[in-house]
């Protein structure tokens, strides 16, 4: 009997040895960063939802947000990021968050092109979150420097209900950079027939002023640019270019003042000097850094 | 209506007292909290975790037990051999068979209601207010409730003409086939159409039940939800209706 019972206990501590040898050879899968295999089609998973197409999507948001989540994250790359909530949101077009967060995560790690495609989704699904094409405004000027872009998607921005008055100042600022002051000027005379409240309608009008100045200045500028290529100094006086037959007339100062000509060779209001400053061509700018592996710029 | 009352009291005391039953709703339970962990793994928007993943638990679990212990009413007292004597006092076989429905149902509202408690009590402690459990939360678990008796019916129409296992198997499936009708219906395009719309008709249309999205945004329940608890409802009505008449013919030599 006692005999038996050591034969017993020997080999559960055999097995036991065993069990915790091949354990330890074992990959934990902590080795390596998580990463994800395939993703499957949406029409898939809705089918193997069982009439559950949220719940699929809430289980595949919690799998990006692991992806997302990893400590190693930079190593392993983002590539499944965006056919995860891609998927997802096909399931459930709804999900604001989701879009949102890979938007701003795929364009911050060089994946511009799929954080445009999720954002521009995500403002075609959800039109009443203003959000979602300002970050795919931010993204065109920021990265792409394609300001008209930007001023669309700021335009539908401001147009969202709840968005903040400050887009509408995007709004100018991308169009006039993008040499679109007449849409911006379209944009703002929308918007101060829908605005209700004096104070608005005042923040608009001012608005308005400065698009126009910046819609009139450009063609002035470019005068007194065909100036001093003929004269090398600049003129003294804008009469001087009607004189000259570079402009047919003077157009009036939208902000009561008076156009004149700045050392820089900039027209300016007398009553309001500010001028949005001319985007950086591409060629003269530092590049951006790019993210190390612990997605710290160097 | 009085033998139909006592049929149903008798019915809820003997599931009550079941292994499975037990079992199950213990299961409930540990996944309604499970979506509690669940809701900590996401990044932002915990609600729609923890309502999405805890109503599916709770669909989960009733559907189970309405097929589970559905199927064994009537076929698991004929295999017993314990509906002999029953049938022998002054009650109609559709007396019995209603009476057993109706237990039924009980239960399965009882079970829904410990685990609507528990899911409520966690959408609020996480929320630190009464905000998440309003009227849709209730609609959303009212259109389940109507899911589980309309399963639970086509149980009992399976259990009066078969063996409990094979009831079960039935029901199971229909319930799963239930889920995906609409779908079937809305994807099937060109040659046989006529197929799909048929299994929209023979089949429940569970998924028409589903408040799961609504939930999710806190939105009230579309307006077609309504016409599909009706729906439901008539449905199990339809399936009780066929399964006493199967039941009444039905030799029980």
């Amino acid at each position: 009997m006692r005999t038996f019972r050591f034969a017993q206990a020997t080999t559960f501590a055999g097995l036991a040895l065993a069990t915790w040898l091949l354990a330890s050879r074992l990959d934990t899968g902590r080795l390596r960063p998580y990463d994800v295999g395939i993703v499957p089609k949406a029409s898939t998973l809705r089918w193997l939802s069982l009439g559950h197409p949220t719940l699929a999507a809430n289980l595949l948001w919690l799998k990006a947000v692991q992806y997302i989540g990893d400590p190693r994250a930079n190593e392993r790359g983002w590539d499944k990021l965006y056919p995860l909530v891609d998927t997802a949101t096909d399931l459930d077009p709804r999900h604001a968050y989701a879009y949102y967060v890979a938007g701003t995560l795929l364009s911050a790690f060089d994946h511009v092109p799929e954080s445009n495609a999720i954002l521009e989704k995500g403002t075609r699904a959800l039109p009443d979150r203003y959000i979602l094409p300002y970050q795919r405004a931010f993204n065109a000027f920021y990265y792409e420097d394609d300001w008209n872009t930007a001023g669309r998607f700021a335009e539908i921005s401001a147009r969202a209900p709840g968005a903040p008055a400050h887009v509408r100042q995007n709004v100018l600022a991308y169009y006039v950079k993008g040499q679109r002051a007449d849409a911006a000027v379209a944009f703002l005379e929308q918007s101060l027939a829908e605005a209700k409240d004096p104070e608005t309608r005042k923040a608009v009008e001012a608005q308005i002023r400065q698009a126009m100045l910046e819609r009139d200045a450009v063609r002035l500028d470019e005068a007194v640019e065909k100036w001093r290529s003929r004269y090398v100094i600049g003129p003294l006086s804008l009469e001087q270019l009607v004189t000259e037959k570079l402009l047919a007339e003077i157009p009036a100062d939208p902000h009561g003042g008076e156009l004149y000509v700045d050392e820089d060779g900039r027209v300016r209001s007398t009553a309001n000097p500010y001028r949005f400053s001319k985007p950086e061509p591409a060629w003269t700018r530092v590049p951006r850094p790019r993210l190390d592996k612990e997605g710290k710029a160097p | 209506m009085r033998h139909l009352f006592a049929i149903s009291l008798v019915t809820v005391r003997e599931v009550l007292r079941r292994k499975l039953q037990v079992n199950l709703l213990f299961f409930g339970v540990v996944l309604v909290v499970a979506s509690y962990l669940m809701g900590g793994l996401t990044l932002g928007e915990r609600y729609r975790i923890l309502s999405d993943l805890g109503l599916t638990a709770m669909q989960l679990i009733g559907v189970l037990v309405a097929v589970f212990v559905g199927s064994n009413l009537v076929s698991g007292d004929m295999e017993r051999r314990v509906l002999h004597p029953v049938l022998a006092k002054p009650i109609s076989r559709s007396g019995y068979l209603l009476g057993r429905y109706l237990g039924l149902a009980v239960v399965l509202t009882l079970n829904l209601a410990v685990m609507t408690g528990l899911l409520a009590l966690i959408l609020v402690a996480d929320a630190g207010s009464l905000s998440p459990v309003g009227r849709d939360f209730f609609e959303a678990v009212a259109l389940q409730e109507i899911q589980f008796l309309v399963v639970g019916a086509v149980a009992m129409l399976f259990s009066a003409f078969t063996s409990t296992t094979l009831a079960a198997i039935f029901t199971l499936a229909i319930a799963i086939a239930g889920q995906m009708t609409g779908e079937i219906r809305a994807l099937w395009k060109g040659p046989g159409t006529w197929i799909p719309s048929l299994l929209w008709y023979l089949l429940p249309n569970l998924s028409a039940l589903n408040a799961n999205e609504a939930l999710v945004y806190r939105s009230p329940p579309p307006a077609q939800a309504w016409l599909a608890a009706a729906y439901g409802l008539a449905y199990a009505a339809a399936a009780l209706a066929l399964a006493v008449l199967v039941f009444e013919r039905r030799d029980l030599r």
